[in-house]
Parts: structure tokens; sequence; C-alpha cells
């Protein structure tokens, strides 16, 4: 019996949800991982590698191409969005475990894409329900509620649309987290 | 918070290929009497790695380096042995006109802008240039800013 085989038989432990944050959630699931060994190192630096070139390509889009180097800002927020959206599919396997052998045995781009799908129909999701909200709208003299529905809520909406299509940015500077879909979502639940 | 353990690992990994890729251009610049040594490019790698900290900024790739030689090397005001010092403020300089211009304008343009002027009424001082991009930048965010108001303006109608 080789070392490897042997070490295969070692019962693993399993992931502590309480470990996992719902913040970036698959960094904590990376290091919950690792924590587990059901996750190698070498395959956590793989997976990360793979985002780096990810939020490079994001800042190239962003960029379009015209520039090599953006702000620690900018780069910070690509980087947040690229993983709310991976954290959207990580999310969706029925457990921890499932999403890292998901992690280990998948294209890391193709999940941080079907992420994006995810955050898609969200936001999409939240279109409707905003019309929805327009529709049956009150009429009311309260500047607040007004506000928040007719300039508000668009500029935010606009503002996501933009952040989901990266590659028809027409301004550098517009840009938004993700993240900010799931406030939208639920400002428009709340109203 | 931003993982930068991910970022350090992948930005030291380019940097040894980009020792190498820059030795290269010794072949474009050796035309104008001019030879970076390993030790030269040691020094500016760390020159521009100084600036992008200095000024908030990551870069992928070592394209600007690469421009930023191959541009002021042919210039007139450039010459052995002012060459590597120049370079290092050239550096500096285009990563600070970078945020000066709100990240509105591309490398490759601001690069010929910086170009023009050092070659041009600059007379080759680093300082001059930088008083007249300083002044360039102020115009510039001055038209950015009346077309967003422009552009804004016009959303509302």
């Amino acid at each position: 019996m080789s070392n490897g085989d042997f070490q295969a038989l070692v019962p693993r432990e399993l992931v502590n949800k309480s470990n996992l944050r719902q913040n970036h959630y698959s960094i904590s699931l990376i290091n919950e991982g690792l924590r587990t060994r059901l996750l190698h190192r070498q395959e956590a630096y793989l997976i990360q590698t793979e985002l780096v070139l990810i939020v490079q390509e994001l800042i190239r889009r962003y960029t379009r191409g015209d520039s090599s180097s953006v702000a620690v800002e900018t780069a910070e927020r690509l980087f947040t969005s690229m993983l709310y959206a991976l954290d959207m599919q990580m999310r969706s396997y029925e457990r921890p475990e499932v999403a890292l052998t998901a992690l280990k045995s998948q294209d890391t781009r193709n999940l941080y894409k079907t992420g994006v799908e995810r955050v898609r129909q969200c936001f999409e999701e939240t279109r409707l329900l905003y019309y929805e909200i327009r529709r049956t709208k009150l009429d009311v003299p309260v500047d607040a509620y007004n506000t928040t529905i007719d300039e508000s809520l668009p500029a935010l909406l606009l503002s996501i649309n933009t952040a989901l299509c990266l590659t028809r940015i027409t301004r550098w500077r517009v840009s938004t987290t993700l993240s900010q879909s799931m406030t939208y979502r639920y400002t428009a639940f709340y109203i | 918070m931003f993982p930068s353990r991910m970022w350090k690992g992948l930005v030291t990994q380019t940097q040894d290929q980009a020792l190498t890729e820059l030795l290269t251009i010794n072949e474009t610049i050796r035309a104008y009497g001019l030879v970076l040594t390993p030790h030269d490019v040691k020094h500016l790698i760390s020159a521009r790695n100084e600036a992008l900290h200095n000024y908030g900024r990551i870069e992928f790739g070592f394209d600007v380096s690469r421009r930023l030689i191959e541009e002021f090397a042919p210039s007139p005001y450039i010459d052995a042995e002012n060459f590597v010092s120049v370079l290092h403020e050239l550096h500096d300089i285009f990563y600070y006109f970078k945020n000066e211009t709100e990240d509105d304008i591309s490398d490759a343009t601001l690069i010929d802008i910086m170009r023009d002027r050092f070659n041009g009424h600059c007379a080759g001082s680093v300082d001059l240039l930088k008083s007249s991009l300083e002044a360039y930048a102020k115009n510039f965010r001055k038209e950015l800013h009346q077309d967003e108001l422009f552009a804004h303006g016009g959303d509302d109608e």
C-alpha cells in the first residue's frame, strides 16, 4: 500500500458550517476545505489563481483593453463582484461538501459564469418586482416614498444592469458591485 | 476584505518573467546607444511597484514599462547616463497622471502625450513635464466633468 492510499483511508472531518461566512462564502469554503483536508493546498492555489485570472479579465473589459492598471478600489469592486457571483453558485449546492467537490472538479471559470447567470436571473426577478411596485404605487404625498420609487430604485437598477453587462460599459467609472442587487431585492420587498 | 495574498502570488510570478521580457528590449534600444542591465531592470521594476503602491493602483503585466522604455529611448534628451533615472521618474509621472485624469485616458495616449511634451517644449526636463501635465490634467478633468454634466442633463430630458 502506498503512502497516498493510506492517506485516502484517513477519515476526514466534515465542513463546520459555522465557519462559513455569508460574506465571501467561497473564500471561507476554501479555507474550511483546507482545514478539513477536503481540499489540498495545491488545489486551493489553482482555484485562487483562476479567480485572479477572472478578475484580470474583468479589469481588461472594464478598461476596454486601453489600460493595464486600475485603482485598487476598482480592482476591489470587481473582485467583490466576481466573488458575489461565485458565492451565488456555491450556495446553490445542497451541502458545502458538494460545493467543494464542484470547486475541485469543475472549471472555476464555468462556476463563475453559472453564478453570473444566477445573479442575472435574480436581477430579472427584482426588475419585475419593481415594475409591480410601480404599478401599485400609492398616490400619497410622501417625498421619501415617491423619490425612492421614482428615482433611487431606477438608478440602482441601472447601475446593477451596467455591472452585469461589463462588456457593454460605455463609461469607465460606471460600475457597481453585484452585491447591490441583493440590497435592491430586499429594498423592493421592504417597500 | 481584499485577499491580497492572491494578488501577491501572481504578481511575484509575473515579475520574474518581466525581468527576462524587459531585457529583450535591449535589442531595440541598443541602436540608440542604450543598454539596460539586469540590475537596472530590477530597479525599474521596484520603481514601478513603488509608484503603483503610492498611487493606489494595481497592474497586470509590464506593458507600461516596456512602452516607456521604447518610446523614450529615441529621445534626443536621453543618453546612457540619465536613461535609468529618467525612466524611474517617468513611471512615477505615468501612474500619478493616470489617477489625475481619472482613469479616462488610455495608457498609449498618455505615454504619447508624455513623450511629445518631453521631446518638445519641456526639452528633456522631467520637472517641466510634470508642470505641463498638471495643466493638461486640469483641463482634461474640466472637460470630462462638463461632458458628464451635459450627459446627465440629456438623461433628464
